[in-house]
C-alpha cells in the first residue's frame, strides 16, 4: 500500500501490452490496486496513440478491467473502444496512465516516423491537458531484437528518446532504464511482447516508478 | 474406413480449434508504424489582394485575406507521392499550380506578385524533425525575393534568433515558450519590421513570414 497513491482513481490506457492476460492489463493493474489505487484499465491492439480520442476498431482486439472485475477481451467490431474524454467522463480519474510506443516505432521502417509520432501522441496529450487529471506515459521496454515484429534496441532507444521529448505534459517513465537489453524473456519469434515473468517484471518496475513519481505529490496536495 | 476418416476430420477440427485458441493467446502481427507517408501543404498570399484557392480534384476553397494571419491556410494533410492540383484566384486571373510533396514534408506553397496585377507561386519546403513537447518551435520564412539574407532578432538582449535566411527559405529552431517580441530584417538594408508573438506556447510551432509590398517591409506569423 502507498500512502500516495491510495485513493486515487487511475485510468490506464495502452496498447497490446493491456490487451492480453497476464499481460499488463494483469500485472500493472494488480500492482497499482495492491498500493490502494481505484484502477480502470484499457488496452488496444496495434493502435497509435491518437487513436484514444475516437471510437475505433483495433487490428487485434482490445480488453479491460475495471477495478477489481474480471479481465474482459473483445474481437472484431465487440473490441471498438471508447475515446478518451468518455473515459474520463465514466472514471473520472486523478492519474492517467499511458502504455505506448512499440505501436509506432516503426521497428520495420528505414527511419523513426517523427512527424507522424508527433502528430498521434499530440492528439492525445490535447486530449489529456484538457481532461484535467495529471499523466504518465510509459515507453517501450528492450524486448529483443528480431522476430516477426522487427524489434531492435537501436530504434527503440530512439523511440524512448523521442518520446521522453514530446509527450509533455505527461511525466515520461523510461522502461530502458528497468532492465538490460534483452534481459526480460519475450515469446518465440516475436521479441515485443514479453512472457508473463517479463510481464511481471515490467509491472512491477512501472509501479514502482509511478509510487515514487513526483507526480503523486502534486495530486495529493 | 468410415469411422478412420470421422477420427480424422475430427482430430483435425480439435486440432484447428487448439491453433484458433494459440492464435488469441498472443497479439497478431501488426504495423508498428503509419500505414502511409503523409505530406503537407499550405497556402501563403504574399500579394496586395484577397485570393481565393480552389482544389482541383473537389469544391473545397480556401480564401486567403491581404490582412496579417489571415494570409496563411492551415496545412493540409496529403498523402506523400500523390499530386495536388489547385488553382489560385486572383483578380478574375486564375493560375494553376501542382505539386507532390515527399514523405513527412511540409510545403508551403507562397503566391507572391509578378506585376501588372498577375500572380505567381513559389514552394518553401521543409522536412523538419525538431518536434519538442516543451519547448516552442519558431521559423522564419524569407519571402522577399530582394532579402539575400532575413534575420529574426529579439528578446530581453535582442540575440539573434534566426539569420542568412535566404528568399523563399525557411530556417526554424527551438525556442524557450516565453513571451517574445522580435524584429525581422535585412542584412545590409536598414530598417526593420516588428513582430509580436505574445506567449510561446510549449509544444506549438509559429511561422513568421517577412515580405516586402509597396516598398515596405512587413511580417506576421501564424501557428503552424
Amino acid at each position: 500500500m502507498s500512502l500516495l497513491l491510495a485513493g486515487l482513481t487511475v485510468l490506464v490506457i495502452g496498447d497490446s501490452h493491456l490487451a492480453t492476460k497476464d499481460y499488463l492489463i494483469t500485472t500493472l493493474h494488480d500492482e497499482l490496486m495492491r498500493n490502494g489505487a481505484k484502477v480502470y484499465s484499457y488496452g488496444a491492439c496495434g493502435t497509435p496513440s491518437g487513436a484514444w480520442m475516437k471510437t475505433m476498431q483495433p487490428p487485434c482486439g482490445s480488453a479491460f478491467r475495471l477495478d477489481d472485475g474480471p479481465l474482459r477481451i473483445r474481437a472484431g467490431a465487440a473490441g471498438s473502444t471508447k475515446p478518451l474524454p468518455e473515459l474520463v467522463n465514466l472514471h473520472h480519474p486523478d492519474l492517467i496512465v499511458v502504455v505506448n510506443g512499440d505501436t509506432m516505432a516503426g521497428y520495420k521502417n528505414a527511419s523513426l516516423p517523427k512527424t507522424w509520432i508527433w502528430h498521434e501522441v499530440s492528439a492525445l496529450t490535447k486530449g489529456i491537458k484538457a481532461s484535467g487529471a495529471s499523466c504518465v506515459w510509459v515507453g517501450p521496454a528492450w524486448g529483443n531484437e528480431g522476430g516477426k515484429n522487427g524489434k531492435n534496441f537501436a530504434r527503440v532507444e530512439a523511440m524512448s528518446e523521442y518520446l521522453s521529448d514530446i509527450v509533455s505534459p505527461c511525466i515520461y517513465i523510461n522502461s530502458l532504464a528497468m532492465s538490460k537489453p534483452g534481459e526480460w524473456g519475450t515469446l518465440a519469434d516475436d521479441g515485443q511482447h514479453f512472457t508473463k515473468a517479463g510481464y511481471q517484471a515490467w509491472g512491477s518496475a512501472i509501479s514502482r516508478v509511478i509510487v515514487s513519481s513526483d507526480i503523486l505529490q502534486k495530486i495529493k496536495r | 474406413m468410415r469411422n478412420s476418416i470421422r477420427h480424422l476430420v475430427g482430430w483435425l477440427l480439435l486440432s484447428m480449434g487448439a491453433a484458433s485458441v494459440l492464435a488469441h493467446a498472443e497479439p497478431q502481427l501488426y504495423e508498428t508504424g503509419p500505414s502511409e507517408e503523409s505530406s503537407y501543404v499550405r497556402f501563403v498570399n504574399a500579394t496586395e489582394q484577397d485570393i481565393a484557392v480552389i482544389s482541383t480534384q473537389g469544391s473545397a476553397k480556401v480564401e486567403l485575406t491581404a490582412q496579417a494571419e489571415g494570409r496563411a491556410s492551415r496545412f493540409f494533410p496529403v498523402k506523400s507521392g500523390s499530386k495536388l492540383s489547385a488553382t489560385i484566384q486572383s483578380n478574375n486571373r486564375k493560375i494553376p499550380v501542382d505539386v507532390v510533396g515527399s514523405p513527412w514534408e511540409y510545403i508551403t506553397i507562397v503566391i507572391v506578385p509578378s506585376g501588372h496585377g498577375r500572380v505567381k507561386t513559389k514552394l518553401v519546403r521543409e522536412i523538419p524533425s525538431d518536434f519538442n513537447a516543451m519547448r516552442a518551435s519558431l521559423a522564419l520564412f524569407n519571402l522577399d525575393a530582394q532579402c539575400s539574407a532575413a534575420v529574426m532578432q529579439g528578446g530581453a538582449k535582442n540575440v539573434t534568433i534566426l539569420d542568412k535566411v535566404q528568399p523563399f527559405s525557411v530556417q526554424r529552431r527551438l525556442v524557450n515558450p516565453v513571451k517574445l517580441s522580435a524584429s525581422v530584417a535585412c542584412t545590409g538594408h536598414s530598417g526593420s519590421a516588428a513582430v509580436d508573438l505574445s506567449q510561446l506556447q510549449a509544444g506549438e510551432r509559429y511561422s513568421v513570414f517577412l515580405l516586402t509590398l509597396k516598398n515596405t517591409r512587413q511580417t506576421f506569423f501564424v501557428r503552424d
